[in-house]
């Protein structure tokens, strides 16, 4: 009797003290299709071997679980499972103990929860219904994902603001919800005076999540780099370091070109790296790919030059300067070396140069950065490839041989590391192989930039190359290539391709074919100089932007409009949802499935 | 007649004291209080300028927003001013973020002066401030029509006032500057200086002697040139010109002597020919 007693005694001071069964944790949410769901719940009764745990409903459906422990249980989305919100319903299974005793009466066995799976693929036009009038040209974009919530984001293009003129208000997309929705908050730093904002932009989170850095040339050509620790904030981001157009020191003006941020935490404090190319304005620049740096979260700043060999008679590197880090510290940084310059057949600029991969084995935090990685002449900086032809696009009505389609030739280049092996990195670039073309390569090293491999993919006629590598080490490459369709016109298709072997085999999925005609170009770039991929959770997410006609088949993947557009007539609509408004650029956000290696 | 004037005197430093005094009063109040802020002054600071009624207190039509004291919902009755995207906003609900919103009421009508800060589903707008609109009153429309002359007036004043020349002309040939032809940075952000020469008609600021005047513009296509003026051949119009002052530029040539070239870098610093009265007008000014 006594031992009953102690039994029923012990039974509900279990149940009393494991209370209600509950859900703590889902990850990831959203969640894909065939892709692993794992749940971790507690307060599950099971102090004995002979305790069955918890079963999992998902709609209703009873899921196989793998793990199956007490306080985590995981399981697959079923394939042909539909996009939107699904029900997960933990119950925790009665045992024998259980059923003999009174926790069953005294204590809540199920607990649920909503969980979001989010299709393969999605392309969303960014401009928020609020600008359904809005018909500028807004190309050139950009994108950074919080990587602790990637359901914050921020994009960018070159979208005025409505307010123009007006100072330190030139407007970033934010997204709260991981990209289905977006809005326009006006905190850049710099414009709107004579440009209704700023020119280049980048921007990067630390991978804490707690700040975002960004990179513009403001409307005084001045290179500001910035920050902000809360994108929904509307306080404008705090400046944290000027580069001004004119330098007193050499008494001459500098312009400043593509800052591209990447930022990375070690060690609790942030490293942010920034590719520029530093031009003087007058007289020979000479070795101008610079990596402007801060290894203490922004406090001090230092320019390095990361070109060590002579560019010769045309004084300069080529404007873009990509750094990629690695998870433990490394830092790699891409350039374009310019060595001469020639005159192809239309009279366009070519030069002539290197594709050069400098390398830092610590942060760049010491004496002699980016100078790990030797070439073969001894010289820092490993030549990917030499001597290509790389056309550039002067920006004048009279330059001959300007553009591509209705893009100016600039100078493309991608560069990314493997987060789980900061050995194993990719580069993409467009030079031109033949008379008049640009083609993308893109290249692996897996020996820390030291040895190359040949093409892996070529794309002729194509701009923005941009990568991203998977923590499992799927590559994701975006690009967009001017394509003739079948009656002969040209489109502009904006691809991603994926792969899990060096692009042996690969999966290309087109996100948007355009027509290349229309809209009329308004400015150079016409749809950028540079898109931006990045790799997050399950997903590859980024940006691009195209003429934005409402036509179901300009997106096979399907697309999501936040302004207003009747895909029936295929016209875009004003707030009004009557006035018709002009085709233009837009800025689109896409998410993709990652391939599962 | 000094006894006069040191009571003139007296009621004019009483009412200085006064002015200040309620001044004080003013700056002590929230920022409602720009109700009683000139017309002209919250123009000035404003780029989207609405009559609307207030729907409700509290609220938001923005989901982005915390809902607070200082967020209202408001009704579109009427756009006064704004920029090109936002035509067709009448009978809009939007956010309007204000200071204080003690002073409103659910169905008051007011003219709104304010900013656009939050364009995502729906429209948030910072009032600069309002004036709200009593039963029988109407909008002040024509006050601040005439504000929003006077600011388009002023920035056009200040644009003749620091130029040099204010020529009435046509452009008879355009070549490259000269530094253009020498060393110059590769950037798609590089100007590529091109030369106009005008042939002056009339000047209507500056030394009448000139016939011709060089003026330099970028001839680059690049978003960083997007709102400066271009020029070609024919082109007829007015001129707003400052001198190009930039250390180190080689001086233009002009029927083979050096001479000064002018810039017009503002987007208003060329106008149609059909504005020259009124450019005289503000020349006056």
């Amino acid at each position: 009797m006594r031992r009953l007693v102690f039994l029923l005694q012990g039974l509900i001071l279990t149940a009393l003290i494991s209370g209600c069964v509950s859900i703590k944790m889902v990850q990831p949410d959203p969640a894909a299709i065939e892709r692993q769901v794992n749940v971790g719940v507690s307060n599950v009764v099971g102090p004995f071997s002979s305790e069955p745990g918890v079963e999992l409903k998902f709609d209703e459906n009873v899921m196989p679980l793998d793990p199956d422990t007490s306080d985590l249980v995981g399981f697959v989305v079923p394939p042909g499972t539909a996009p939107g919100d699904h029900n997960i319903k933990v119950t925790d299974k009665p045992g024998l103990l259980e059923i003999l005793s009174i926790v069953l009466l005294l204590r809540d066995r199920t607990d649920e929860t909503t969980l979001r799976v989010y299709p393969d693929v999605t392309v969303i036009n960014m401009i928020p219904a609020s600008l359904s009038g809005e018909t500028e040209q807004d190309s050139e974009p950009f994108i950074a994902i919080n990587a602790e919530n990637p359901k914050l984001m921020i994009g960018s293009a070159f979208t005025p603001n409505p307010n123009a003129p007006c100072t330190d208000c030139s407007v970033m997309y934010v997204s709260t919800d991981g990209g289905d929705t977006w809005h326009l908050n006006p905190v850049v730093p710099g414009g709107a005076y004579v440009s209704p904002g700023v020119l280049d932009q980048t921007y990067s989170f630390d991978s804490e999540g707690s700040d975002l850095y960004g990179g513009v040339i403001d409307t005084t050509f001045s290179m500001v780099l910035a920050r902000t620790q809360d994108i929904t904030s509307a306080t404008v981001m705090s400046r944290l370091d000027v580069q001004g157009f004119f330098d007193l020191q050499l008494l001459n003006f500098i312009l400043h070109d593509q800052p591209f941020v990447r930022a990375r935490t070690v060690a609790g404090s942030d490293g942010i790296y920034v590719g520029e190319n530093t031009l003087k304005v007058f007289g020979c620049s000479e070795k101008t790919a610079t990596v402007r740096m801060s290894t203490d979260s922004g406090a001090t700043f230092t320019s390095v030059a990361v070109e060590y060999r002579d560019t010769g008679s045309v004084c300069q590197d080529a404007p873009s300067v990509r750094p990629a880090i690695g998870t433990d510290g490394t830092v790699y940084a891409a350039f374009m070396g310019w060595r001469s310059e020639g005159t192809g057949l239309t009279g366009e600029k070519l030069f002539n140069g290197d594709v050069v991969v400098v390398r830092d084995d610590n942060r760049a935090a010491g004496m002699n950065p980016f100078q790990d990685l030797l070439g073969t002449d001894g010289l820092p900086g490993r030549r990917v490839e030499q001597n290509r032809s790389f056309p550039f696009t002067e920006a004048t009505t009279t330059d001959p041989g300007r553009h591509l389609g209705q893009e100016r030739y600039g100078s493309s280049l991608s560069l990314a590391v493997d987060p789980s092996n900061s050995s194993i990195l990719y580069i993409a670039w467009a030079d031109r192989i033949s008379t008049n073309d640009y083609t993308v390569h893109v290249r692996r090293s897996i020996d820390r930039g030291v040895s190359w491999s040949s093409d892996l993919l070529t794309i002729t006629n194509a701009i923005c190359p941009a990568l991203a590598i998977q923590h499992n080490g799927t590559v994701g490459f975006f690009y967009q290539q001017l394509s003739p369709d079948a009656s002969g016109n040209s489109r502009w298709e904006s691809h991603l391709v994926q792969t899990t072997d060096a692009f042996t085999t690969k999966d290309d999925k087109i996100l948007a074919t355009v027509p290349a005609d229309s809209p009329a170009r308004v400015f150079d770039p016409y749809l950028g100089d540079y898109a931006h991929i990045e790799a997050s959770g399950l997903w590859f997410v980024g940006v691009f932007s195209a003429n934005n006609t409402p036509d179901n088949n300009n997106f096979p993947h399907g697309v999501v409009y936040q302004r207003n557009a009747d895909f029936n007539t295929k016209r875009l609509l004003d707030v009004d949802n009557t006035t018709p408004v002009d085709i233009s650029i837009d800025p689109f956000f896409f998410r993709v499935k990652a391939l599962a290696p | 007649m000094m006894v006069i004037f040191q009571n003139e005197t007296a009621k004019l430093i009483r009412r200085l004291a006064l002015i200040c005094f309620l001044g004080n009063l003013l700056l002590l109040q929230p920022n409602i209080a720009t109700a009683e802020d000139s017309i002209n002054e919250l123009v000035q600071r404003s780029r989207f300028i609405f009559t609307g009624t207030v729907v409700e207190l509290r609220a938001v039509t923005v989901p982005s927003i915390t809902v607070s004291d200082n967020t209202i919902v408001v009704r579109i009755d009427e756009l006064i001013y704004h920029k090109k995207p936002f035509a067709n906003y009448g009978g809009k609900k939007i956010t309007v973020l204000v200071n204080d919103s003690n002073l409103l009421r659910a169905a008051d009508q007011a003219v709104f002066f304010t900013n656009v800060a939050i364009m995502g589903e729906s429209v948030a707008v910072r009032a600069v401030g309002y004036k709200k609109i009593g039963q029988g009153e109407t909008a002040p429309r024509k006050q601040i029509a005439a504000a929003l002359q006077t600011m388009e007036d002023r920035a056009l004043v200040e644009r003749i006032a620091g130029a040099e020349f204010v020529v009435l002309g046509k452009v008879s040939s355009i070549g490259v500057a000269a530094e253009t032809l020498q060393t110059h940075p590769i950037s798609e952000h590089y100007p590529h200086w091109r030369e106009a020469i005008v042939e002056v008609e009339a000047t209507l600021k500056g030394d009448s002697s000139r016939t011709r005047i060089v003026v330099r513009f970028p001839g680059s296509e690049d978003v960083a040139f997007r709102s400066i003026p271009k020029f070609k051949v024919g082109q007829q119009g007015i001129w707003i010109l400052r001198r190009d002052i930039r250390p180190g530029v080689p001086r233009a040539i002009l029927e083979g002597k050096e001479t000064d070239a002018y810039m017009a870098q503002d987007i208003q610093d060329f106008q149609a020919r059909s504005r020259l009265e009124k450019i005289r007008q503000l020349i006056k000014q």
